[in-house]
C-alpha cells in the first residue's frame, strides 16, 4: 500500500459542501467511501499536520516524498495559481513511480484568497469557491493516475479548525469520526498498510484491531442482485 | 422528427382518410415509405442505427437487456457506470458505440440540436446542444421505480414499484416517507420524511416536506405539480430529485401514486445535457420537465395502479413539454441538424393496443368507444405537432419525419427458456421443475448441463466454453446446438390457437457484422403477429407453461419479426423508394449537409 497525504490550507470549504451538493464531487466521493472528521483541540495548520504525519512515517522507516515543502509566496494570485498547478503536475508524475511509500503534497490557496476567506463579499467568495473547485478537479486528475491500493488522507484547515478525510481499501471507518487527534493518523495509516506501529509513536490508531480482511469474490450477493433488478426496474417490456 | 413506434398500418388508412393533413402534405411534396427497421425492432437498437448508420454490430446495442457472461446475470444494455479507481466517483458510460452522425457534423464544424434521442446518456459532447433521452435513469439508477402508498394491508409490490403502507387512524395527518436513492454501502434506501394532510371534504391531500414547495397540493384524480426534494445521503452528501403525485382515492382505501424520482434539470446527479447547463436553460425558459428517459407512467397503468385517464393526462403533459422544447430549440436554430424524439406514441400504443382487439386476453369489460379511439386521436395530435415544426421548414430544409418501428398485437407470451428446457437445451438443478420454484436470474439453472439460455426480448445465447463462466460447448457442439434450435423453434405452433408463434430464428452472423458483433446474442427469435416473449423469460425465468395469455394492459408490442413492424418515413423531398432502411438515414442527413458519410456507415443517401 502507498499513502498519499494532502495538506490543504484553505478557508473552510464546509459551507459549500453543505449548501451546494453538486459541487466538489470528488471530495464528496472520498468522504462517501471513507470517513472524515474534525480534529479535536488542534490549532495547527493543515500543512503542519500533513508534514508531521510524513515525519512520523519517515521515523517508522517509510520512504517519504514531500511536494511543495517550501511553498513560495507568489507576487500575485495568478502566480500562486501557477505554482499550485505545478505542484499537482509534480504529484501526478510522482504517483505512478515506485520509489516511495508516502507522498505528502502541501497545497495552499493563494494568500490573497486565504486572507479574504472569511470575507462576506460575493466576489471574494466566488474566487475562493472557484479555487476550491479547481482543487477538486486537480484532485481527481491526481487520483486517476494512482491505483486502488492507496490510502488517501486530506487534511484541510481554515480559520481555527482543521478537518480530515481518510479513504483506504479495507478501512472499516465510515462517516463522521469524532474525537480524532492529528497524531492518531500516522499509527492508523501504518496499521492500514499492515506495517508495525513503533511503540514510541504518539497517538492511537483509529482502527485499532478493526481492520477487515480482504473479502473473496463469491459471485453476486443479494445486494448486487437487488441493484441489478433496480436498474432494470421500470422497463415496461419485462 | 422522430415519432417512436408510429405504425404504417394505422398511418396509411388515416392518410387516405385525410386525418393526418400535415403528414399527407409531406408525402405530397416528397414522399412516404415504410421504413425497414433493425434486428430486433426495439427503440434503443433502431435509433442507435439511425444515429450511426450501422447495423447493431457496429454500435453494440442489441436489446434493452444484455448479460454478463461471467455471471449470466441480465444487465441493462443502455449504459453502465465505471470508476477509474475506488477513489473517484463513478461516471456513466453510454452503451451505444460507433460514430453518431452528430459527431461527424461536429467535426465538420456543423451544429446540431439533439433532443431526447435514445442512448444519449451520458450526452455526447457535441457542437450545439443535446438533451438525453431513453436511457436517462431515475434517482434510483433504474428506468423508473414508482411508489404506491396504500392503506390496504399486504399489498405486494409489482414490477418497478415500491409499496409503502400507510395507516389511517382517526388523525388526518399521516407521517410517511419518500423512497430515494439506494445506498449500496448501507444496503438501504435513503428516505425523506413527509407528512400527508388529508382534506377529505376538498378531496385533496397536502404534502408537507422540506422540499419545494413546502406544501404541495395533490387533488384527487389529478397530477400534482413537481415536488423538488433533496435526499441527504450523509451529512455532506445530498442528491436532488423531483417527482409528481397522483391521488387515486382518499376512501374507502387511501391510494396515492408517486412517480419515479427524476433528476432535477437544475442540479442533476449526472449530466443530462451537453453543454451541462443546457438542461437548466430549458427548465428556466420553459418550466421544469420530466427528465427520465422513459418519462411516461406506463408502469403505473401496467400495474393497474392508475387508470387510463391518469396515464393519458400524464402523457399529455410529457407531449406538451416536448413540443415546447422542440419549438424553443427550433426558434434558435438557423442551420445544421435538428432532431427531436416524441416517445409518447410508443408507450401509449403499448397500453392501448388491446382496445383495438375485442378478443385480447387483457380486456375486462373495460373496452369503450373512447378507449378504442385513443391511438388515432394521438396520431392526429402528433400530426398537428408536425404541422408546427413545418413552419420552420423552408426550401433549404430537408424535413424528415420517421418512426423507428411499428406496433403490433401481443396476446400470447412464449416462454423461451421453458422451450429450451423441454428440448433438452437448458437444465435445472436436480429436483427443480419449471415454474415459480425455478426463480428468475437463472438461479436454479444447472450450467454444467445447459447448452443455451434465453433472456431479453427474444435473444438466445449459447453456453460457450471460454466465453460463459460455466460454458460447456466447443465450436462444433455450438454449431449443432444452434442448428437444432433454429430447426426446432422455427414454425413452433401455439396448440391452443393453432397458430404459428415463431416465424423464424436467425443466427447472428446472418444479420450482424462490425466491431461489436461478437457481443450480440447468438440467435434472435422472430415472433409472429400476436406473440412475444413472455413476461417470465426476459430476466432468466423458466415458467411452467410454454404459452400463456398476456393479461397485462401492456397489450401491444413490436418485439417481433422486424418484417412485421416496419416504421414510417416521410420526407419533404422526393427520395428513392426501394426498401429504405434505418441505416440510410445518417447518410441522407450527412449528404444534405454536405458531409461525407462515415466509413462504417452501411446505407446510402435516399435523396435523389
Amino acid at each position: 500500500m502507498k499513502i498519499l497525504i494532502i495538506g490543504w490550507e484553505v478557508a473552510s470549504a464546509e459551507p459549500w459542501l453543505d449548501a451546494e451538493p453538486e459541487r466538489l464531487t470528488n471530495l464528496r466521493w472520498l468522504m462517501e467511501i471513507g470517513c472524515y472528521g474534525r480534529f479535536e483541540n488542534s490549532t495547527e495548520s493543515a500543512g503542519v499536520v500533513a508534514q508531521t504525519i510524513g515525519d512520523q512515517l519517515a521515523n517508522a522507516g517509510k520512504r517519504v516524498r514531500v511536494i511543495g515543502a517550501a511553498l513560495a509566496t507568489g507576487r500575485n494570485q495568478d502566480e500562486e495559481m501557477q505554482q499550485s498547478r505545478q505542484r499537482f503536475a509534480e504529484a501526478r508524475n510522482l504517483l505512478p513511480t515506485a520509489e516511495w511509500d508516502c507522498g505528502v503534497i502541501l497545497e495552499r490557496a493563494p494568500g490573497s484568497l486565504s486572507k479574504i476567506g472569511n470575507a462576506t463579499s460575493d466576489s471574494s467568495a466566488d474566487a475562493l469557491r472557484g479555487y476550491a473547485e479547481r482543487f477538486d478537479i486537480e484532485l481527481s486528475e491526481l487520483l486517476a493516475v494512482g491505483d486502488d491500493d492507496t490510502a488517501i488522507v486530506i487534511v484541510s484547515s481554515g480559520g481555527a479548525q482543521s478537518n480530515f478525510i481518510l479513504a483506504a481499501p479495507r478501512c472499516p471507518l465510515h462517516g463522521e469520526i469524532e474525537g480524532a487527534q492529528p497524531m492518531d493518523l500516522a499509527p492508523t495509516l501504518l496499521e492500514l498498510g499492515g506495517w508495525s506501529v513503533p511503540a514510541a509513536l504518539p497517538g492511537k490508531s483509529l482502527i485499532a484491531g478493526r481492520l477487515s480482511s480482504p473479502t473473496e469474490e463469491t459471485g453476486y450477493t443479494d445486494e448486487e442482485e437487488t441493484l441489478v433488478r433496480e436498474r432494470l426496474a421500470g422497463l415496461g417490456y419485462i | 422528427m422522430g415519432l417512436d413506434g408510429l405504425e404504417p398500418k394505422i398511418v396509411e388508412p388515416m392518410l387516405e382518410a385525410g386525418a393526418l393533413p400535415n403528414l399527407a402534405s409531406l408525402r405530397g411534396r416528397g414522399g412516404y415509405a415504410r421504413l425497414q427497421t433493425t434486428f430486433p425492432a426495439q427503440t434503443p437498437v433502431a435509433w442507435s442505427t439511425f444515429a450511426t448508420g450501422t447495423n447493431p454490430g457496429g454500435h453494440g446495442i442489441f436489446d434493452f437487456i444484455a448479460r454478463d457472461p461471467k455471471t449470466y446475470f441480465p444487465t441493462l444494455a443502455l449504459h453502465h457506470y465505471e470508476q477509474k479507481n475506488a477513489f473517484l466517483p463513478p461516471h456513466a458510460v453510454n452503451g451505444r458505440r460507433g460514430t453518431p452522425l452528430w459527431e461527424l457534423l461536429s467535426n465538420a464544424g456543423i451544429s446540431s440540436t439533439v433532443l431526447r434521442h435514445p442512448l444519449t446518456y451520458p450526452p455526447d459532447n457535441i457542437r450545439g446542444q443535446m438533451l438525453g433521452g431513453v436511457g436517462v435513469p431515475d434517482l434510483r439508477g433504474g428506468l423508473g421505480t414508482s411508489t404506491f402508498y396504500t392503506s390496504a394491508e399486504n399489498v405486494p409490490a409489482q414490477d418497478g414499484e415500491s409499496v409503502v403502507p400507510v395507516r389511517i387512524d382517526g388523525s388526518d395527518n399521516i407521517a410517511t416517507r419518500l423512497i430515494g436513492p439506494r445506498n449500496p454501502a448501507a444496503r438501504s434506501d435513503i428516505q425523506l420524511n413527509v407528512t400527508l394532510r388529508l382534506e377529505r371534504s376538498a378531496q385533496k391531500v397536502l404534502l408537507r416536506s422540506d422540499g419545494h414547495p413546502k406544501e404541495l397540493e395533490i387533488r384527487q384524480g389529478q397530477w400534482s405539480d413537481w415536488l423538488k426534494v433533496r435526499f441527504k445521503a450523509g451529512p455532506l452528501l445530498s442528491v436532488h430529485g423531483m417527482l409528481r403525485f397522483y391521488l387515486i382515492r382518499l376512501a374507502p382505501v387511501f391510494e396515492l401514486y408517486a412517480s419515479p424520482i427524476n433528476f432535477d434539470p437544475d442540479a442533476p446527479l449526472y449530466p443530462l445535457s451537453s453543454p451541462p447547463e443546457y438542461a437548466k436553460e430549458l427548465a428556466a425558459k420553459l418550466g421544469t420537465f420530466a427528465t427520465l428517459g422513459m418519462a411516461e407512467e406506463d408502469g403505473g397503468l401496467k400495474n393497474r395502479r392508475i387508470d387510463e385517464e391518469a396515464f393519458l393526462a400524464q402523457c399529455a403533459d410529457v407531449l406538451r413539454e416536448r413540443e415546447r422544447m422542440m419549438l424553443y430549440a427550433l426558434e434558435r436554430q438557423r442551420d445544421g441538424f435538428f432532431f427531436c424524439l416524441f416517445d409518447t406514441p410508443d408507450r401509449l400504443q403499448h397500453l392501448f393496443w388491446r382496445f383495438r382487439e375485442p378478443d385480447h386476453p387483457a380486456n375486462r369489460q373495460d373496452v369503450t368507444p373512447e378507449m378504442t379511439r385513443v391511438i388515432e386521436d394521438h396520431y392526429r395530435h402528433l400530426d398537428a405537432i408536425v404541422g408546427k415544426a413545418m413552419q420552420f421548414v423552408d426550401d433549404q430544409t430537408l424535413f424528415i419525419v420517421l418512426s423507428d418501428h411499428g406496433m403490433n398485437s401481443f396476446q400470447r407470451g412464449f416462454n423461451l427458456n421453458t422451450w429450451l428446457h423441454e428440448n433438452g437445451m437448458l437444465a435445472l438443478q436436480s429436483g427443480i421443475e419449471p415454474g415459480e420454484a425455478a426463480g428468475d436470474f437463472f438461479r436454479t439453472v444447472d450450467w454444467s448441463r445447459t447448452r443455451a439460455y434465453a433472456l431479453g426480448l427474444g435473444s438466445i445465447y449459447l453456453n460457450l466454453r471460454d466465453r460463459e463462466a460455466k460454458g460447456i460447448l466447443d465450436a462444433s457442439e455450438a454449431e449443432t446446438t444452434q442448428a437444432a434450435i433454429v430447426r426446432g423453434l422455427t414454425g413452433v405452433r401455439d396448440p391452443a390457437r393453432g397458430k404459428i408463434a415463431v416465424r423464424r430464428v436467425v443466427a447472428r452472423d446472418q444479420v450482424y457484422r462490425g466491431a461489436y458483433a461478437q457481443e450480440s446474442p447468438d440467435l434472435l427469435v422472430n415472433f409472429a403477429e400476436g406473440y412475444r416473449v413472455s413476461w417470465g423469460t426476459p430476466l432468466g425465468g423458466v415458467p411452467a407453461a410454454l404459452f400463456e395469455d398476456n393479461t397485462k394492459k401492456w397489450g401491444g408490442d413490436h418485439a417481433i419479426d422486424p418484417d412485421l413492424v416496419p416504421g414510417v418515413l416521410f420526407m419533404n423531398q422526393p427520395f428513392r423508394n426501394d426498401r429504405p432502411s434505418m441505416v440510410d438515414l445518417a447518410p441522407t442527413i450527412l449528404s444534405a449537409l454536405g458531409v461525407p458519410k462515415g466509413s462504417a456507415m452501411e446505407g446510402e443517401s435516399l435523396t435523389l
